[in-house]
């Protein structure tokens, strides 16, 4: 393996190759850094620049901006409270409070760095066992899917910090909204009050833009102008050295990235499912298995550390499909596959044996634009840090107007700003009311595959629900999530009389 | 509230006026909007929201060939 690996390194290690990973990397890390542009849109958009190269040097050009722009989001939801993209929703929970403490620059390196360690462990595990992998993942149904579905839709209990109704109540509002549209199987028109727009459904992307960077935009408005000084991002960058944070500090999360990792790997290699899951999973159980649960959201590197090294894992964890089933394992991956299949090459098991000087070039790009993205970063942190000096409200507009860019180059209507308006609404009130988001954006991501994969489910065992619970990945899956609510219900009854006693006492 | 009314017409404003003349009424409008009183030079905010919006159209559509409502403007772009 390790000779194929050099026939791959020198295929790509050309000046035009180490030029691509270069320039990819940073633009795919703007792309991402930017709410509203996501990594997927980002590859869409190069994909026609790649027609004239060769396969190899087309994929070393798309791979990067995949990797960037994974990355990428978690600069503006560290800084700005808005999620770059789906991936880095997370980030934003513990990340920008980090920001407001006055340690953004902690953050930011933290976030950087265990992106960095996030990708190499699912580079490596693509690398070294990934047809074993597919082969597991092969085994993964309709059912297993529901079942992972629902385990992940139980945390939005624990995600709802405080309150656990208003949790709920946003958890199940993010369900509702995924109801909006054509049912998945029957194409039963549902809630979309006879306009064909609303027909297709609630895309998660304005949805996101709306709710985390319009309603952020509105609540800096009210207080903008009516403050005497200018607003701007508030990081110091006096003193730092390095990344931010101490090796103590990053050798005492080793548990918390391993597992994270380990979850978006995992998450990852399951198609359909990518980054934009794993992150709020690994959140969800990083915060579960803390000692210190109520911390999260005030500003610890715990969460930033789980959300990134989880989204970055998934990187690795969607190529997997791609490259030995042809399944792509998220929307990103699914444009990589139409970058493939554009050079006319159908990946597959058979493009291991045919070309493996492609699939090993591959392997040594995502290597070494996950390096590069290392580098890039560690010195553009000071740099993009001293840009947002600029005044909030000259910033946040530019930023809008991008976000709007990207809502309408979507799907090219101007549908989708329009939900990112609303959204934008949704997400002011949210806020005055004290309402968690993290819930309602969970079973928004989720309240597709739970209910398609429910359906299938369904039509495969002619209506019977035995199966779900005799599989044994999809029963375990299940079981366990009845387990953790049980615990969950378990522990806010106990703190509640904890709590009755003190004040009796 | 001004922030979503202005956002609101800018996406009503978006499809007809085309995106470099809605984006750049929005962002003067926006900016304006959003600072406090001492720092408010609408003439300021318009230049940097013609530079804004005129790099933002190179790149998304010369260069990534992204499409954007032309709306008035289609034609002369």
């Amino acid at each position: 393996m390790l000779e194929s690996l050099a026939t791959g390194a020198a295929a790509v290690c050309n000046p035009l190759g180490i030029l691509l990973i270069l320039l990819c990397t940073a633009a795919g890390i703007i792309f991402g850094s930017i709410p509203g542009l996501s990594a997927a849109m980002a590859i869409a958009l190069f994909l026609p620049v790649s027609y004239g190269m060769t396969p190899l040097m087309g994929m070393t050009m798309l791979v990067p901006v995949y990797i960037g722009g994974v990355s990428g989001g978690l600069l503006s939801a560290i800084l700005l409270k808005m999620p770059g993209t789906p991936s880095s929703v997370a980030t934003c929970f513990d990340g920008y409070p980090l920001t407001q403490k006055g340690q953004g620059i902690k953050a930011l390196g933290v976030g950087v760095f265990f992106s960095f360690l996030g990708t190499l462990f699912s580079i490596v595990a693509l690398i070294a066992i990934a047809p074993n992998l597919a082969t597991l993942a092969l085994k993964f149904g309709d059912f297993e899917y529901f079942s992972i579905a629902v385990f992940s839709l139980t945390m939005i209990a624990s995600l709802s910090s405080g309150s656990m109704v208003k949790g709920l109540l946003s958890g199940f509002l993010g369900v509702l909204l995924t109801t909006v549209g054509m049912a998945p199987i029957d194409a039963a028109a549902r809630f979309t009050f006879g306009s064909t727009q609303m027909g297709a459904g609630l895309d998660i992307l304005p949805v996101l833009i709306g709710m985390f960077a319009l309603s952020e935009i509105m609540v800096t408005a009210e207080t903008s102008a009516k403050k005497d000084r200018t607003q701007i991002v508030q990081v110091s960058t006096r003193g730092v050295k390095g990344f931010g944070f101490s090796v103590a500090e990053g050798l005492g999360q080793w548990w918390n990235a391993l597992r994270s990792a380990l979850i978006g790997l995992a998450i990852g290699i399951l198609p359909g499912l990518g980054g934009s899951t794993s992150n709020l999973i690994a959140y969800t159980v990083a915060k579960n298995q803390s000692s210190y649960p109520e911390k999260f959201g005030t500003g610890i590197i715990d969460g930033v550390v789980a959300a990134e090294t989880a989204n970055n894992a998934s990187v690795g964890g969607a190529m997997i499909p791609l490259l030995t089933l042809g399944i792509p394992g998220d929307m990103a991956t699914a444009m990589l596959l139409g970058g493939l299949m554009i050079h006319g090459l159908q990946p597959g098991p058979l493009l291991f044996q045919e070309q493996p000087v492609l699939m090993y070039g591959i392997f040594i790009a995502m290597l070494l634009s996950n390096l590069v993205m290392l580098i890039e970063k560690f010195f553009g942190l000071r740099i993009f840090v001293s840009l947002l000096k600029t005044s909030k409200y000259i910033l946040l507009p530019i930023i809008f107007v991008l976000c709007i860019v990207g809502a309408f180059g979507l799907n090219n209507r101007v549908f989708d700003t329009y939900v990112v308006i609303a959204f934008g609404l949704v997400g002011y009130i949210f806020i005055k009311l004290h309402l968690p988001v993290a819930p309602m954006i969970m079973g928004f991501v989720l309240g597709e595959t739970v209910e398609t994969y429910m359906r299938r489910a369904l039509m495969n065992s002619k209506g019977s629900w035995m199966p779900f619970l005799t599989r044994p990945i999809s029963g375990a899956f299940l079981a366990i999530a009845v387990f953790s609510v049980v615990y969950i219900i378990v522990k806010n009854v106990r703190a509640y009389r904890r709590q009755k006693q003190n004040n009796a006492l | 509230m001004y922030t979503l009314a202005t956002a609101l017409i800018y996406v009503m404003l978006f499809k007809p006026l085309g995106f470099v003349l809605s984006s750049i009424l929005y962002l003067t409008v926006q900016m304006s909007v959003m600072a406090p009183k001492e720092e408010r030079r609408p003439l300021r905010f318009l230049l940097i929201s013609v530079i804004a919006v005129a790099v933002i159209y190179l790149i998304f559509h010369n260069g990534l060939s992204l499409l954007l409502p032309g709306g008035v403007l289609t034609g002369v772009l």
